[in-house]
């Protein structure tokens, strides 16, 4: 009699049964490939970019004369950019790498708090994402009215 | 028999509140974060559509605007409208499937989330092929 109402009682909630255990682990595996091959775009774009710095110092410094006394203070702000964005990035990657590791062994050992700990990597993933869609997007718009396109 | 209950049982838990409340605000992101995609691509048209008859008055479309340029504007505003409407669909269907606790819309919440990823992870590995082959037809014209 308490078994068959454990029963109705859990089918009036939502479960994470097969189907659903097979879609986050379908999820998993594309967001740990997308993340691992981010990390490595992302290692040698800022590869590039800081080698890109140095010659860019360079060329600078033998093109205009008094360019060496603020070279070292522009290739600082410069590499520190690179530093910055570099390192959001990194962070929103690891959280996709995250959701990829905790969501799907949350699945597989019926860890709730794993499963938990993955959905809220993904969502801060979102959240962030979009912060710098929405970012770029107002800078878009600002460009545009400048440009004379939306006015 | 007690095999298959076994494997049942495997995958089979209760989404709990805190469960709930993660799967919440992840649909809510979702969901803003597909509209400010759409909101950006209209814009990026708008823009390519303003350059396009700005540019083409004086060089005529073929210079302006050319065939490839078309279909590079073309295709990334189809893979981008796909997208960001399955993650829509994502959203919209988790949400409905905690709202009215529907396993049927819950799974296809997850379903088309996995997907949205899916996709993404598609274009990458198609990116990755075409940048290969552009290197080897660099290389070869080099030789």
């Amino acid at each position: 009699m308490e078994s068959a109402e454990m029963d109705h009682l859990t089918g009036m909630n939502l479960e994470v049964d097969a189907d659903a255990g097979r879609h986050i682990t379908n999820a998993g595996k594309w967001t740990k490939f997308i993340a691992i091959f981010m990390f490595i775009a992302l290692g040698l774009g800022m590869m590039l970019l800081l080698a890109g710095s140095t010659m860019l110092e360079r060329v600078l410094g033998s093109a205009l004369p008094g360019f060496g006394r603020y070279s070292s203070m522009g290739t600082g702000i410069f590499v520190a950019i690179i530093v910055i964005v570099g390192a959001v990035f990194f962070y929103l990657f690891y959280l996709l790498y995250s959701f990829s590791q905790n969501a799907p062994a949350g699945v597989a050992s019926e860890d709730k708090q794993l499963l938990n700990k993955g959905f809220q990597s993904l969502k801060l993933y979102f959240i962030i994402s979009t912060s710098i869609s929405i970012l770029a997007l107002l800078f878009t718009i600002y460009s545009l009215v400048f440009s004379g396109i939306l006015r | 028999m007690e095999t298959e209950n076994i494997h049942q049982h495997i995958f089979e838990f209760e989404v709990n509140e805190e469960s709930k409340g993660q799967l919440q605000g992840l649909s809510q992101w979702m969901q803003i974060s597909a509209i400010t995609a759409f909101i950006s691509l209209a814009l990026s048209l708008i823009s390519t559509v303003y350059t396009y008859v700005k540019y083409s008055a004086f060089f005529g479309f073929r210079s302006a605007f050319g065939g490839f340029e078309m279909i590079k504007l073309l295709l990334s505003t189809v893979i981008s409208i796909i997208l960001n409407l399955m993650l829509i669909q994502a959203a919209a269907n988790i949400k409905k499937g905690l709202a009215l606790t529907d396993q049927g819309y819950f799974n296809l919440g997850l379903s088309k989330m996995a997907t949205y990823f899916k996709i993404m992870g598609i274009l990458i590995i198609v990116v990755l092929s075409l940048i290969v082959v552009a290197f080897f037809f660099a290389l070869l014209m080099r030789f």
